[in-house]
């Protein structure tokens, strides 16, 4: 049987951009709009999209940091929108999130044991000793040796990679079930970007089946290398999703055909020879246009495109879709 | 072909609060007309600043030590280090053309885009208004910029960042220049924005014989553009190569843990490579001998730990490294 630890049912979040003068109605920018995902329990899920696709704020609805318009998201069959301020807080323990700015999630004023300490304090009836134990443990779970050193470090004291550590060991302190990770490594440089990535993949390693990591980026690369699958967003909207190598390797929506030509990959004899098309921007998505958000962008257009959005179908293959261009192959069938 | 760079011994100190920082220590670099050339390397690695001084932008607790860079245009060599204020803004926006990360540290917000690139033309030739409007809606279009006529009308504010950055390397190529500087150009946009801004310079090259030095932090960037790379750490130069080669065959073991840690999509294996431990080391404590030292798994203990690497050519694989496992001639 499936074990189901998130389901994400029509989640919608419009954000007012003022008045119509005519409509004396609200205009909306549609962030996320009608997304649905389940993931399982042990699973990770990665969350690909350019600026403005809506994926942090997708991640901010799942923790429930912002309220959606509408839609459901059930954590372990809860659906944590219908709790109360101290029913949530009391579920925190179970989910984490690590954010994209490494620094600002620290207080600068606490050396790391006190920040580590804040996390058990708060949550548990540990005493000072045992706390003291379990931090040591922390850290040498996520590489920062010996751990009694990098106790009494303060956040300025650190690089930017150890400071991730210490994000990474706060966030697996309680023994979380889910990890949302916003941008883990855009703020780092090659050789640290690497080094926090096997850190991820270990800690998963460690706690098979126990954790659940979704990890939010731009980075396919990053994508690739640590999740089993994939969601891709454009405009607020899910436009593909499956399986992460299946995906990558042979992508099928329009949009993603183009983001993942466009990923530069360090070999000059694949890039010299590389035929890239992309071409366009994004638009904003306003409330009064239903029609597909990609279809100034994409190669294969046609007027249904720009009246409306294709529905969200299943291959042969397993991945969803939400093209024309397969809709009709397989409805004509 | 005849060089259009030359940086003889380059070194650049910044003062900091804490001390003193060799951003850039006793560089050599070179560079050919119609090439184009990658600066690689992490944070700290002082390819900004190469940047910066060869635009001679450096911020004010920067100071150029010693050393020369000699620019050769058409007819004349000059070193842009001796130049006077003066003497450098005719050159700088002229015949250096100049794109950083952040359009709007170039970009004055209160101006209209037209108006900003037409102060760029007539401060460096001698035309009417009229004929630097006719000029600057066409760098507008040659840059693909849909709606020439309404981006020229508009205030920076209005536009995307891809749009802002096309308007920035309009700028830059307005004046037809010999040498281009872009320094992380592409770092701040999309993906598929970066795409298309890449194709732009690959085109700008072709049709002008453009120089071209992008400074990146990303080897797929590099891969996809260059012609030529330089690999910094700590402020050195460690390797310079053609860039099938500096990939397929990388010398110096920064540049081979480098390509063995960055992150790809699809197979990719660097037969050298090998994932690189540690962070690049404090610029205000730099280890004694190779500044790589601490991290190279090659390391040859009497040697590495004391002296420091001359970058040499190692004429058999066309390359420079600076490393003792390597011999060569000094420049």
């Amino acid at each position: 049987m499936r074990d189901e630890l998130l389901r994400v049912e029509h989640l919608k979040k419009y954000f007012p951009i003022g008045k119509s003068f005519f409509r004396k109605t609200s205009l909306y920018i549609k962030a996320v709009d009608d997304v649905s995902f389940i993931l399982e329990r042990g699973q990770i899920l990665g969350i690909v999209g350019e600026s403005g696709s809506g994926k942090t704020t997708l991640a901010k609805l799942i923790l429930r940091l912002i309220k959606p318009t509408s839609g459901a998201v059930y954590f372990d069959g809860i659906n944590i929108l219908d709790l109360s301020e101290k029913e949530i807080r009391r579920l925190r323990p179970r989910f984490q999130m690590i954010f994209q700015d490494i620094s600002a999630s620290l207080n600068p004023r606490k050396n790391i044991r006190e920040i580590l300490a804040q996390v058990y304090k708060t949550h548990t009836n540990l005493n000072d000793k045992e706390i003291n134990q379990r931090i040591e443990e922390l850290l040498e779970d996520v590489g920062l040796t010996p751990a009694s050193i990098f106790m009494n470090r303060y956040p300025h004291e650190l690089s930017g990679g150890q400071r991730q550590r210490v994000n990474i060991a706060r966030a697996i302190a309680l023994d979380p079930e889910l990890i949302i990770a916003d941008e883990p490594t855009s703020a780092l440089d090659a050789s640290l970007k690497r080094q926090i990535i096997d850190l991820f993949k270990k800690i998963y390693e460690d706690r098979k089946g126990r954790l659940s990591y979704i990890v939010i980026s731009h980075d396919i690369s990053l994508i690739d290398n640590i999740t089993q699958k994939i969601l891709v967003m454009y405009s607020g909207k899910v436009v593909e999703y499956g399986d992460t190598k299946n995906v990558i390797r042979n992508p099928k929506h329009p949009y993603t055909q183009m983001l993942i030509s466009a990923v530069p990959v360090p070999n000059p004899e694949i890039e010299k020879n590389k035929k890239i098309f992309v071409s366009g921007e994004p638009m904003t998505l306003k409330t009064e246009f239903n029609g597909c958000p990609f279809y100034n962008r994409c190669l294969f257009v046609t007027d249904k495109c720009k009246k409306e959005m294709p529905p969200f179908i299943k291959l042969e293959d397993g991945r969803y879709i939400a093209c024309w261009l397969y809709y009709d192959k397989i409805h004509m069938l | 072909m005849s060089n259009i760079l030359e940086i003889k011994g380059l070194t650049v100190e910044y003062k900091m609060p804490e001390g003193v920082i060799k951003a850039l220590d006793r560089i050599d670099l070179f560079m050919k007309r119609g090439e184009v050339l990658a600066v690689v390397g992490e944070s700290g690695s002082g390819k900004s600043t190469l940047a910066y001084s060869i635009t001679r932008l450096l911020p004010k607790n920067a100071h150029i030590v010693e050393g020369s860079i000699v620019f050769y245009t058409k007819n004349e060599s000059i070193d842009l280090i001796r130049l006077s204020e003066e003497d450098i803004r005719r050159v700088r926006g002229n015949r250096i053309g100049m794109v950083f990360q952040d359009p709007m540290t170039y970009l004055n917000p209160v101006m209209k885009i037209s108006d900003q690139i037409i102060e760029g033309l007539m401060v460096h030739r001698k035309i009417s208004k009229r004929e630097a409007e006719m000029r600057a809606l066409e760098l507008l279009k040659k840059l693909k910029i849909p709606n020439p006529e309404y981006v020229a009308k508009s205030y920076p504010h209005q536009l995307s960042g891809g749009m802002k950055q096309r308007v920035i390397i309009a700028m830059a190529i307005a004046n037809e220049p010999d040498l281009l500087i872009a320094d992380e150009p592409t770092s701040a946009l999309d993906i598929t924005i970066q795409a298309e801004i890449l194709e732009l310079f690959k085109e700008l090259q072709k049709e002008y014989g453009l120089s071209i030095m992008i400074i990146t932090h990303d080897l797929g960037v590099a891969a996809r553009i260059a012609d030529k790379i330089a690999v910094m750490y700590a402020g050195r130069i460690v390797e310079i190569g053609n860039i099938k080669d500096v990939f397929e065959d990388p010398l110096h073991p920064y540049t081979q843990g480098l390509l063995g840690s960055i992150l790809t999509i699809g197979e990719h294996k660097i037969e050298k490579g090998f994932l690189l431990k540690g962070s690049p080391p404090n610029m205000l404590n730099l280890p004694k001998g190779c500044r790589f030292h601490p991290r190279c798994p090659y390391v040859i203990k009497e040697k590495c730990i004391y002296e420091e690497p001359p970058l040499i050519r190692v004429k058999e694989k066309d390359r420079w490294v600076s490393c003792w496992l390597y011999k060569g001639e000094n420049i």
